[in-house]
């Protein structure tokens, strides 16, 4: 029994070191193209984790997402720039102190980046969530607006509608997926504590909890800046990744993004926002094809911006409609049942 | 001096008096009895007590300190908790995982950031918590079923589930809504027998409100009987039942 606790972490261990170790390697032997998927496999798996923490296991349905990872995608990408970058680019108005001086390193902008969001987190969700359900979710929906246009509006602090460009691209493969690690790590850490289990009550049956002593507004606050603070820092990558971001990139869709993603992977499993992180990721790229001009049967059609948030919105409700569990429903990945897996894959091949 | 002090206690909903001047005065280990016809304002009362509707006028006094308007977890963090007339457990979860939900409040001294590291405090309470949990069900006579889904269950049991819940908080005084509700005879009188288990085992002050005449004329020692959110008598169960302003509020008045 004992040696089987401690085999169990180690197994775990292993996996992950593979994992960063292969992302190590694909950093040098990919072509660019494939590493951008990664990257944002590793972000849409982070969003939606932090979705999961929020929505799937709390109930609280938010989609502030995208207004968070903008915070902490200009967060990082103004710390990080180089102060005469940003004194060239700033065409509207010349930056503010302390973003003229400033330039850091990429960890201590990505923690800036998480803290900060987390803030931000606390700030919007400390009245907001004093609402549920639809309420919750137009309320975030409003704030999330109001968060991108104060970026759109502030040529001082974030040169406005245009935005930053050339943001060092320091974050690797390896910075991407170390933080993935890491966000699972404590959304599971932090689901399967007593914490998590106050959080699962709330989703059921909030009279039930607060009668029992639970702080609602405590727990429901607690789940939102973790995960804000999470989604700060993957905005964090995300201006590393892309060097190039503008108000636009962060519209309302990355919210549905992590929305997808929690409802195809299954609500409450973590295995399945792994998977179905992958699924978007990649499908996303394969998609640029329905945006592109192309001819079918002597037709020509013109591509069509937006069409992929198009299939995802069907895909949303396709499965909200007929499958939905996603694809995993509330299970999760475990050594035991890969065990037991391979166990019953190698009886049933000495039937044969 | 007593455990619960209740004076002038009011609710009003607009132009509606749901509760009116109600008093009551309970001592450490008492069981008392609040019965009256539909609509008469038990539920109402005990919305007051634990926190969900603030009183209009008049004050709760409980354990030397007024807990008046508080909100329903500060409330439960005092030691009044209650249980729901219709059944309120989390369904999905186990019924040890409900009754761990009770425990949560008292596991205060460990910081999320401790639940996500796992320090060796953190362990150490989540332990302590799970085996006194499991000591509780088994007292209890719900062992063997700790494991099962809490919806799953039969209604029977998952009222005293219910009871189980709220008595892993701890509580002084434990407020029930009407357990008997929707329960067959037979699981109504194990359903009795498990009151007076608890109230004898738990050294714990009970307010009981039910429909039952039977099971409340049985159990409780002291009756208050409400009706259009006024007390119309108080008393022992003979008392009660040779008053003529209760028989009149039950059975109406003879023409």
């Amino acid at each position: 029994m004992a040696s089987k606790l401690k085999i169990k972490p180690v197994r775990s261990l292993v996996a992950v070191a593979v994992l960063l170790l292969l992302m190590a390697w694909g950093q040098g032997n990919l072509s660019r193209y494939y590493i951008k998927i990664l990257h944002f496999w590793g972000i849409y798996v982070i969003l939606g984790a932090t979705l999961q923490l929020v929505y799937g296991y709390t109930g609280q349905f938010s989609l502030a997402h995208a207004a968070l990872v903008a915070v902490g995608a200009y967060t990082t990408g103004l710390v990080t720039l180089s102060p005469e970058t940003k004194a060239l680019s700033y065409l509207l108005a010349p930056p503010v102190w302390p973003i003229s001086v400033i330039e850091w390193p990429l960890l201590p902008a990505l923690l800036l980046a998480g803290l900060l969001t987390g803030l931000v987190g606390f700030l919007v969700g400390a009245p907001a969530l004093r609402l549920r359900g639809d309420y919750l979710a137009i309320v975030t929906l409003g704030i999330s607006e109001i968060i991108r246009l104060l970026f759109c509006n502030l040529p001082s602090v974030c040169n406005g509608a245009m935005g930053l460009k050339g943001i060092p691209m320091r974050a690797t493969l390896l910075w991407t997926w170390t933080v993935v690690v890491i966000t699972l790590f404590v959304v599971k850490r932090l689901v399967d504590s007593n914490y998590g289990r106050a959080l699962r009550a709330i989703r059921e049956d909030e009279i039930a909890a607060e009668a029992l002593g639970v702080n609602l507004f405590y727990h429901k606050l607690l789940a939102f800046v973790v995960s804000a603070f999470f989604v700060g820092v993957a905005g964090g990558l995300m201006a590393q990744i892309l060097g190039t971001i503008d108000p636009n990139t962060f519209s309302q869709v990355l919210s549905y993004a992590a929305l997808t993603i929690v409802v195809l992977g299954g609500v409450r499993s973590l295995t399945g926002t792994v998977i179905a992180a992958g699924v978007y990721a990649i499908s996303s790229e394969l998609l640029r094809a329905a945006e592109a001009p192309t001819t079918i049967f002597g037709f020509d059609l013109p591509g069509i911006p937006g069409m992929r948030v198009i299939f995802f919105g069907v895909l949303l409700l396709v499965i909200i409609l007929y499958y939905r569990k996603g694809l995993l429903g509330e299970r999760e990945f475990s050594w035991d049942a890969l065990e037991s897996w391979a166990r019953n894959l190698g009886a049933s091949k000495k039937r044969v | 001096m007593s455990l619960l002090e209740i004076k002038d206690l009011s609710m009003h909903f607009g132009g509606l008096v749901a509760v009116s001047d109600f008093e009551l005065d309970m001592e450490a280990g008492e069981l008392v009895g609040l019965i009256g016809p539909n609509g008469s304002g038990k539920t109402t009362v005990f919305n007051m007590l634990s926190g969900f509707y603030e009183p209009t006028k008049g004050s709760i006094h409980f354990d030397g300190s007024d807990i008046t308007g508080l909100r329903p977890d500060r409330i439960a963090a005092r030691g009044v908790v209650r249980i729901f007339q219709n059944g309120r457990l989390f369904k999905s979860m186990t019924a040890l995982e409900n009754v761990l939900m009770g425990h949560h409040m008292r596991l205060r001294s460990s910081s999320p950031f401790a639940a996500v590291l796992q320090t060796p405090r953190y362990l150490r309470n989540d332990t302590e918590a799970r085996e006194e949990c499991e000591a509780l069900l088994e007292d209890l006579g719900l062992g063997n079923m700790k494991d099962e889904e809490a919806g799953a269950l039969p209604f029977g049991i998952q009222r005293k589930l219910e009871v189980a819940r709220a008595l892993a908080t701890h509580p002084k005084l434990l407020l029930l809504d009407e357990p008997m509700t929707g329960l067959s005879a037979e699981e109504m009188s194990e359903m009795v027998d498990y009151i007076v288990q608890v109230r004898e085992g738990f050294d714990i002050t009970i307010l009981l409100v039910e429909h039952t005449m039977a099971v409340i004329m049985t159990v409780c020692p002291r009756i208050v009987v409400l009706d259009h959110g006024i007390t119309i008598a108080e008393g022992t169960p003979s008392e009660i039942q040779n008053d003529p302003g209760v028989i009149e509020a039950y059975l109406g008045v003879e023409e």
